[in-house]
């Protein structure tokens, strides 16, 4: 491994956790209420979840696969997976704007959108 | 290096394809340390890798090709080798370009390349499946994990090649 290899590696890592932390302030940086669940790209369902007093459970049982969401007033989070890699349960919770839940051989997409950036709520 | 029996480079390319899909299985049960959809170690890429440094372009390609085909046939379904195929062929190219290009890099920088392309070309066809813009919002983790892991299999397409180079020469 000689000094380019190490600047060019060095580069890509930077350059990722740079677009990271920006992903993380401007896609994720407002709480979401809105919980969409998509499969094959089609629009099954969508909960608002902030006026939750009891948890949801969605099952998706379609041709690509089955799984289980389960969405409360803090978020949604998949339960369970017929898929190999389970890295959509692994990832846990998500309730931020933009944040999704991922699985890709059940084509399966939990997306969370809509609601104020924190400082609309600062600024009410 | 050239062959000086062409049915001695057979015998290697179909050796590199069965290995290929060796480390393309074994990775699969293999738990990984992070949580991201598509994240992968990448390691059949050291088949690719020691194929373009061993004979060229045109035989990394066919092994690329074959790796990736009979791999998602195998245990991976149709959807599965779009996802196998278009990784496994962009990351190719992109290797050969380095290589050829870029020369002041080693094995090593080539490999990191080679498996960055690759999660990109997974980012990008997984986005179409889905139909979803926010999957790449995964490509920078998933670049920076692909980056460290496209170091170790540099490393060990490295040491292959070095090792192969010595045995060819007797």
């Amino acid at each position: 491994m000689n000094k380019w290899d190490k600047l060019l590696t060095g580069t890509i890592i930077f350059v990722s956790l740079a677009a990271m932390v920006i992903l993380e302030v401007f896609a994720f940086g407002s709480t979401g209420d809105t919980v969409e669940i998509y499969v094959d790209g089609a629009l099954q369902a969508s909960y608002n979840f902030r006026a939750l007093r009891e948890p949801i459970t969605h099952v998706c049982d379609t041709e690509y696969g089955y799984n289980k969401i389960v969405i409360d007033s803090h978020g949604a989070y998949v339960a369970e997976s017929d898929c190999a890699d389970k890295t959509e349960i692994r990832q846990g919770q998500i309730s931020k704007a933009n944040a999704s839940l991922i699985c890709l051989p059940n084509r399966l997409v939990v997306q969370i959108t809509g609601g104020k950036s924190d400082a609309d709520i600062v600024a009410y | 290096m050239r062959t000086s029996l062409p049915i001695k480079k057979l015998t290697l390319m179909a050796v590199l394809v069965c290995l290929g899909i060796t480390l393309q299985l074994f990775e699969s049960y293999l738990p990984f340390f992070v949580d991201l959809p598509g994240g992968k170690l990448g390691l059949a890429n050291i088949a690719t890798l020691i194929v373009l440094y061993m004979y060229g372009l045109r035989e990394a390609v066919t092994v690329a090709a074959l790796r990736s085909i009979i791999g998602a046939l195998l245990f991976g379904g149709v959807v599965g080798m779009l996802y196998s195929v278009s990784g496994a062929l962009l990351s190719m190219l992109v290797m050969y370009v380095a290589k050829r290009y870029f020369t002041r890099l080693s094995i090593v920088g080539v490999s990191v390349l080679g498996a960055c392309a690759h999660s990109a070309a997974q980012v990008c066809v997984g986005a179409v499946i889905l139909s979803s813009v926010l999957f790449y919002t995964y490509l920078p983790p998933l670049m920076a994990v692909a980056a460290v892991c496209g170091i170790f299999t540099g490393l060990a397409a490295k040491a292959a090649v070095q090792y192969l180079e010595k045995v060819e020469k007797r």
